[in-house]
């Protein structure tokens, strides 16, 4: 059932392409629309039909009846698939804010190279370098796409099991139009050498709106992967709406670190989800600084003997921003361990809220399980923390804590009696109370961070004097 | 240096100082000494520039209002308040700290000379500290500093006679350099060497009593309880 490659009347019915002529699929959404996009990316029958499996749930299902209002959202409107083109916006053309963020951060060097999605990251060399590197120990790295085509039994196998189309009405859109993301299988018994992030491949796919992402750690080996980075995204798509499955298999360890740092106009949905077999330690570093409006809950599936599952979050919210995160945590294994870890610091009139959940199933014996929430709160800013906690197993240990606090003003009058300005007293503050996300960051990236405390902090400041 | 005229302070609606009168000139050391809970802590913060304090009266450093002052503008004027109870933050490492407050100052020699171990550098700021390296460290900031109005809150207590040797050392040459110097005291074994010049004695938040050294002894012998009725 291939269709061809789009005629001009086409085009124009569906895509609008304006003086750029590239591929672009406009709502309102439909099944031809997906077919459309599968024949244009060349993609095996089996991805077809998962896509328009995805689209079929995506249009039955119902906006999730939990967290921020998103009725507001029209679906009609949106643009689902943007092919990525190589041109990029000039420095100059960045709103300002953006680029003395980028100044501040001395990165505007690197980053003079702006794309309409993604940074343009000077990394060409370093990538060939550490691809070749990987390619020597087995280590699959590329782009979803191109898994597709250069390893389809492994992507087969894995691909839509971890998150199902069924998870939400997001992952089904994702199921339909997906694009890009990031492909990873290690191989058994290899340590991942170094953090495989997506600074290495930014400049060579950009970043997509509806990313999906694998990745297969097989037995013994271990991997970091980082995605984003500290320095703020400018989108100009209003939803992006991710989906990543991880499988940890047997005696391995994976650590995803997650900095998202998008503009405001951005409504941002992941869905993430790992499965954590014997002895494995599944662990999602989330951090959120960036987007209006955010909605993310990595989970494990705690499914083998003593698997270990860690999520530690953290949140820095705003005024016009209203952060909705946390974990979920499902223990279907004895001895496993699970920890949730939230942290939030609200400035300003912004929202945050925590919603994690833990359920221990019957056939979990001697799980140990603990959740710990905290705010730190600036002015008028609201958090909420909403555990879900479902014990069907009494031998279970479980310690759940929340704590919402102010900046301690013994330890700010510290700080400034020694010529610390209010601002950076209270940054530094700020960067303690997310030490335990800190130190889980490569040391590059939690210089960074600090950086971008200090001028996310400086600039609510700024806003209420 | 300080001049500190018909100061009122409140907690909230509570009055907590009445009425406070106090001078620090220029290389004199002055005693604040009362029971605990008297009110010198709080005195000493709202020199420094607590916002938890409100304030009624008038505070001059130098000839000029501190009252409209932050902390931090108090501060790179020229004041230093060592805090009784120094706050542990976490988070932020010691030796970034000393370097953000006194980049230039020669930080190895004075650990040797504090006998402070450098095992602390590594370790977040007062956090896992006893309480004799927390004095010791409020010292070192001092000396990083080099501030022109010193307030010691209980800066003797937790250390061992030979860092009270280190402090009348300090004390004496602050003098010499004319530094205004209070010292904020409970119990007066700091000036068994080095004699203060002036001697104010507050109780439950007034000055009762103001003389010279010699008021030290006489509190030695008779004790608080005769101004406090």
């Amino acid at each position: 059932m291939n269709t061809p490659l789009l005629d001009e009347r086409e085009k124009k019915l569906w895509f609008k392409s304006k003086e750029r002529s590239e591929f672009q699929i406009k709502g309102p959404l439909t099944k031809e629309k997906v077919i459309q996009l599968s024949n244009f990316k060349k993609e095996p029958i089996w991805l077809k039909e998962f896509r328009l499996k995805g689209f079929e749930i995506f249009e039955k299902s119902h906006l999730p009846s939990f967290g921020p209002k998103l009725n507001w959202l029209n679906f009609e409107d949106l643009v689902y698939y943007s092919k990525p083109s190589k041109k990029t916006e000039k420095w100059e053309e960045l709103p300002s804010d953006m680029r003395e963020t980028f100044e501040k951060l001395g990165l505007s060097d690197k980053m003079k190279n702006i794309s309409g999605l993604g940074l343009q990251y000077d990394s060409e060399i370093i990538f060939e370098k550490a691809k070749k590197m990987l390619e020597e120990k087995g280590i699959v790295y590329m782009s979803m796409d191109e898994a597709i085509l250069k390893h389809p039994e492994l992507v087969k196998k894995y691909f839509g099991t971890i998150v199902s189309s069924n998870d939400n009405k997001f992952s089904a859109l994702n199921s339909a139009v997906w694009s890009g993301g990031t492909f990873i299988y290690v191989p058994k018994n290899i340590k991942v050498p170094f953090p495989l992030h997506t600074y290495f491949r930014i400049n060579m796919e950009g970043f997509g709106q509806f990313e999906r992402t694998l990745i297969i750690v097989d037995e013994g080996s271990e991997v970091t992967y980082v995605e984003g980075c500290t320095a703020p995204l400018h989108s100009k798509s209003t939803l992006h709406a991710a989906v990543v499955e991880l499988i940890a298999l047997k005696n391995s360890k994976v650590k995803y670190i997650t900095l998202q740092n998008w503009s405001k106009n951005v409504l941002n949905i992941g869905t993430k989800r790992a499965f954590a077999k014997e002895n494995s330690f599944v662990q999602w570093i989330d951090g959120n600084f960036g987007s209006g409006v955010t909605m993310k809950y990595p989970g494990i599936y705690l499914q083998g003997k003593k698997a270990r599952g860690e999520v530690i979050s953290i949140a820095f919210v705003s005024s016009n921003q209203n952060i909705d995160s946390g974990a979920r945590m499902i223990h279907l294994a004895p001895e496993t361990t699970s920890n949730i870890i939230s942290k939030t610091v609200s400035s300003g009139k912004g929202v945050s809220t925590f919603r994690g959940t833990l359920k221990i199933f019957e056939s979990a014996d001697d799980v140990t399980a603990k959740i710990q929430c905290d705010s730190l709160l600036l002015n008028d800013s609201i958090a909420n923390a909403i555990p879900n906690i479902l014990i069907h197993n009494k031998t279970a240990s479980v310690n759940h804590e929340a704590k919402t606090s102010n900046i301690d003003d013994e330890k700010l009058m510290y700080l400034m009696s020694r010529g610390v300005d209010r601002t950076s007293a209270e940054s530094m503050i700020a960067f303690g109370f997310i030490r335990d996300f800190v130190r889980e960051l490569p040391m590059e990236y939690a210089l960074e961070l600090q950086r971008l405390i200090d001028i996310d902090m400086g600039g609510h400041e700024n806003a209420e004097n | 240096m300080i001049e500190i005229k018909d100061l009122n302070v409140f907690i909230g609606d509570k009055p907590i100082l009445e009425e406070i009168n106090l001078n620090v000139n220029a290389g004199e050391i002055v005693a604040l000494i009362g029971p605990n809970g008297s009110g010198k802590t709080t005195l000493s913060k709202a020199i420094m520039g607590d916002t938890r304090l409100k304030i009624r009266g008038t505070m001059l450093f130098e000839g000029n209002s501190l009252n409209k002052l932050s902390i931090d503008e108090r501060a790179k004027k020229g004041i230093f308040l060592s805090f009784q109870s120094p706050p542990e933050i976490e988070g932020v490492n010691s030796e970034y700290f000393l370097n953000l407050i006194g980049e230039d100052a020669d930080r190895v020699a004075l650990f040797e000379k504090l006998k402070l171990k450098d095992k602390l550098l590594s370790k977040d700021l007062n956090q896992g500290f006893s309480g004799g390296e927390r004095k010791k460290f409020e010292l070192l900031q001092i000396l990083l500093m080099n501030p022109k109005f010193l307030i010691l809150d209980e800066i003797d207590s937790g250390l061992d006679v030979d860092s009270l040797k280190y402090i009348e050392d300090l004390l004496k040459t602050a003098k010499l350099k004319k530094k205004g110097i209070l010292v904020v005291t409970h119990y007066n074994r700091i000036f068994s060497k080095i004699k203060p010049d002036k001697v104010y004695v507050m109780i439950k938040g007034k000055i009762v009593k103001k003389g010279g050294a010699e008021l030290l002894d006489q509190l030695e012998e008779e004790g608080f309880e005769k101004w406090s009725k």
